[in-house]
């Protein structure tokens, strides 16, 4: 979730004027910064950092761009709604993760096209509870990392069908296939072919889903 | 149910490589959930349907494994091979326009609804 400078102000306690924050360009700590701070910080924060910093110099926007996906639509709505208005959000019970041969973006559905259909495909059924998706860490960044008891596969092919070579994942909060089942999050993964034989597994903690 | 002992709707995986019948309806209203019946029944693929298992027949995993078991992982960076699209989608990706603007294409729900993760879609399909 971002929030936008454009709805920032300024607290007018000196001079009763209002301005607006505009970015310059992506705001990221530097080193002198993180060591005034480094005491402070959570044990897996400091981690992230040190990983970070010790990355190999590329162009800028490969050490800043980490995202490789994003909560969609629906859940942004949601928890945006349920904070600012108080509208109550019931999460589903069960939460289906499925494979996607083509490009997603926040506004995924049930019926978006090119899902995976290799013969005997499903979405992977996850009971909404806090077994597999346990409480985060963080205070100033938050994460959620899942699924959080063992890893989980989605059935054992039977045949090549179509769309078996996927490249991304989606989450959703049903799994009828169509515009009903609204969009939670997805990210892209690494390409994966999938035959007759093999069973696609997401390993233990395999997504986590940051917020700041 | 179609004829008794095979499965016709819905599926589920159950992360342990399984298939089970999937008949829930979700009322987007409420968020809560109704069950038919067959609800979270194991069922296996077996010979072009998806039928029933019986207490003490092999699974549909146990049946059909014979491959890798492929780990599903996130990107890493876009310089390494085969994670070109962590930050742009690849130019033959159906969901992108010759522009390489991103828009998702949506099926009708009538037919969304079965042609993956539905017996329907997979009906005859041969084990490759």
């Amino acid at each position: 979730m971002e929030v936008t400078p454009s709805g920032i102000v300024l607290p007018d306690l000196i001079v009763p004027q209002r301005r607006l924050i505009k970015p310059r360009s992506l705001w990221y700590p530097t080193r002198d910064g993180l060591e005034l701070s480094w005491s402070d910080l959570p044990k897996d924060v400091r981690k992230f950092y040190d990983k970070w910093l010790k990355a190999p110099t590329r162009e800028a926007k490969d050490l800043v761009v980490q995202m490789a996906g994003s909560m969609a639509n629906f859940s942004s709505k949601s928890m945006q709604d349920s904070v600012w208005g108080k509208t109550a959000f019931t999460a589903a019970v069960t939460i289906y993760a499925g494979l996607w041969a083509a490009t997603l973006d926040d506004t995924l559905a049930g019926n978006t096209a090119s899902e995976c259909a290799y013969t005997s495909y499903a979405r992977l059924a996850l009971t909404n509870n806090t077994t597999i998706f346990a409480a985060g860490s963080g205070t100033t960044t938050y994460s959620k990392t899942w699924p959080s008891d063992a890893a989980k596969s989605w059935a054992t092919s039977t045949g090549t069908g179509t769309n078996n070579t996927v490249t991304y994942l989606g989450v959703l909060d049903g799994n009828a296939g169509t515009s009903a089942d609204h969009g939670y999050c997805w990210c892209s993964i690494t390409s994966t072919t999938i035959n007759s034989g093999d069973t696609p597994q997401l390993a233990q903690n395999a997504v986590t889903v940051t917020q700041d | 149910m179609a004829d008794e002992g095979i499965y016709h709707g819905r599926l589920m995986a159950d992360g342990q490589g399984n298939l089970l019948a999937d008949e829930s309806t979700l009322d987007a209203a409420t968020g809560d959930a109704t069950y038919g019946e067959n609800h979270g029944k194991p069922v296996a693929y077996h010979e072009g349907s998806y039928i029933f298992l019986k207490k003490g027949e092999d699974s549909h995993n146990k049946r059909h494994s014979a491959g890798e078991t492929l780990e599903v992982a996130g990107t890493t960076d876009a310089s390494n091979p085969g994670e070109e699209h962590h930050e742009v989608p690849a130019s033959d990706d159906p969901h992108v326009d010759d522009e390489g603007n991103v828009s998702l294409m949506f099926d009708p729900d009538s037919v969304a609804a079965t042609v993956t993760g539905h017996t329907d879609a997979y009906s005859g399909g041969g084990e490759e």
